[in-house]
């Protein structure tokens, strides 16, 4: 579904692309990928989209992965050629201090509601993005529920039960 | 209806959190021209299928601007996820798409496979495939009946809904037990065998349903005032359906004949012929609708070769009950009746994901309606809605 001939010809004609290394014990699709800069990603969606030989027409999916260790989001692409039947991966990675990006939805406006999502969960933040708003969680909510530090806020919902302290009433009494 | 003034936007943050990133959609009266007005659709009325609220901008009573809000569904399901086991997760899986519960499990369980590497016995490959294109059935079913309804057609709901679907749930419930939700796919394979002459019935079934797709199409597809509905609105060109990302039956019916089925074959699919039904009048409601039908037709063709096809055997794969995959990352997906459903999953190596995004179908589609349906009329808005065939639970997870 992904060849690796297709990556490493890619890599060739666009620059600015580096081939990831290999980790080892690390279960990986056999599809590949490629990394890029985050200041590059938008020329390597753009040419991505707009080569002849590629035509990457269809944006699968985008998504992001908070890896609080390495302190980086990790912004993966997955795009898709109706013309050549196989996919493939990008992916960049955003420091988690100031994590900022080029918005892909003028390339792709499939992307829209999808980099509102990880707007909305991760909080990173999308430039030239048309209508960056929250998408899931209601305007006024605090914080990204899907960041790994994210805190959750009791609520008089919480049973304590399995996640959280006991939520407690108006009188402060916790609710079994 | 509303007047020409700010919409009353219903209050989500139950009042206690403030305003930091502005309403969803916002309008101030020198926005909305002399002759312009709100209308302000759902969180609930019945033709969004659930708790979508669509706030559409009028000329009369042409659309000029349509801003779809969803949300009202979000349970989280992505950060439960990380609180929970592998075998846990298949559950949530059940409540993402809850009209093609089995297909949801599926691409989870195709995740965690691809993670730990486990061979499938060949029976429960046939089984989930018949439990697969059963589930298509059933969830196509749906869209026919409840798209008639949106158009005004009430009858052939108490065929497809009330009679058909029924026999398709009352096997699921005699092979799994439950009839909307199952967690019957399971890692390594399915739950439990078929019970003993369940095959046959599946197979009768089929043969039932041949002639009742001819009662169908007398009933709705053929129907002129459905038909006049229908034509030449929300046209979509494969160029844009694309770009929007849109999979599944909304993509084909503008043309591309993509299906995941036929370009990469999970499972068993390549043993089965069938065909790959598209749209052909420029991707319209009609085409939307159509394609769906035919799909109805393809799959029983499926359902039926793996009937005749499927091997004795074991239907459990070599898992453990607790097991903990490798570190890594994959992205499984498979044709869902809604489009491509993928699950990408990040593992540490411990028994619960690190990460678990679900690339539902639903949500990706929704993002056409803005455009579909900018310069119809307010009643058209209702058959491209039904028309795009979402599922709400899919859309916020």
């Amino acid at each position: 579904m992904f060849p690796v001939n297709l990556v490493i010809e890619i890599s060739q004609r666009i620059h600015r692309v580096t081939l990831p290394g290999e980790k080892p014990n690390y279960v990986r699709d056999p599809e590949s990928f490629l990394t890029v800069l985050p200041s590059n990603l938008h020329d390597v969606c753009l040419a991505l989209r707009e080569f002849p030989d590629y035509l990457f027409d269809l944006p699968l999916q985008m998504t992001a992965v908070d890896f609080i260790n390495e302190k980086v989001f990790e912004l993966v692409y997955y795009l898709y050629s109706s013309k050549l039947r196989q996919g493939i991966i990008v992916k960049t990675q955003v420091p988690r201090t100031a994590p900022e990006i080029e918005s892909v939805s003028d390339i792709w406006p499939g992307m829209d509601w999808q980099e509102r999502e990880v707007y909305d969960l991760f909080g990173v933040k999308f430039r030239n993005h048309p209508n960056l708003k929250r998408i899931m969680m209601w305007e006024g909510f605090s914080g990204h529920p899907l960041r790994k530090d994210y805190v959750h806020q009791t609520d008089k919902y919480d049973s304590g039960l399995e996640i959280g302290t006991p939520g407690l009433d108006e009188r402060g009494v916790p609710i079994p | 209806m509303t007047s020409p003034t700010t919409p009353n936007t219903p209050p989500k943050n139950h009042g206690q959190a403030t305003l930091a990133d502005g309403p969803v959609f916002e309008t101030k009266i020198e926005q909305v021209g002399e002759h312009e007005m709100i209308l302000n659709m759902g969180p609930q009325h019945p033709s969004t299928h659930g708790v979508l609220r669509v706030v559409l901008k009028l000329d009369g009573e042409v659309i000029t601007e349509a801003v779809p809000d969803v949300g009202y569904l979000h349970r989280g399901l992505e950060k439960l996820s990380e609180n929970r086991t592998y075998p846990m997760n298949i559950v949530l899986s059940d409540r993402n798409d809850y009209l093609s519960a089995m297909n949801n499990n599926w691409a989870f369980c195709l995740a965690v496979e691809k993670l730990l590497k486990v061979e499938i016995p060949s029976r429960a490959e046939f089984i989930r495939v018949i439990v697969g294109e059963l589930n298509r059935i059933a969830s196509h079913m749906v869209f026919y009946g409840t798209y008639g309804i949106d158009l005004g057609a009430f009858t052939p709901f108490l065929y497809s809904f009330g009679r058909d679907r029924e026999e398709i749930l009352d096997l699921f419930e005699e092979i799994c037990g439950a009839r909307i939700t199952y967690n019957f796919i399971r890692v390594g394979g399915v739950m439990l065998d078929a019970p003993e002459g369940w095959i046959e019935r599946v197979k009768a079934f089929v043969d039932r349903m041949a002639p009742r797709l001819v009662e169908y199409d007398k009933l709705l597809t053929l129907n002129p005032i459905f038909i006049d509905r229908n034509l030449g609105i929300g046209r979509l060109p494969a160029e844009k359906a694309l770009a929007l990302g849109l999979t599944g039956p909304n993509l084909r019916a503008s043309g591309p004949a993509l299906d995941l089925r036929k370009d990469h074959p999970y499972s068993v699919y390549k043993e089965f012929h069938f065909d790959v039904p598209v749209g052909k009048g420029g991707g319209d409601c009609y085409d939307r609708f159509m394609v769906r039908r035919q799909e109805i037709t393809e799959s029983l063709k499926i359902v039926r070769q793996a009937c005749e096809k499927i091997p004795s055997g074991p239907v459990m794969g070599k898992v453990g009950r607790v097991y903990r995959p490798p570190a890594g990352e994959v992205f499984a997906q498979l044709e869902a009746p809604r489009g491509w459903l993928g699950s990408y999953l990040v593992s540490d190596g411990t028994e619960r994901p690190y990460r678990h995004h679900i690339r539902a179908p639903s949500f990706i589609n929704l993002q056409a309606l803005s455009d579909l349906v900018k310069g119809l009329k307010v009643a058209d808005t209702v058959a491209v809605l039904g028309s795009l065939d979402f599922v709400l639970g899919e859309v916020d997870r």
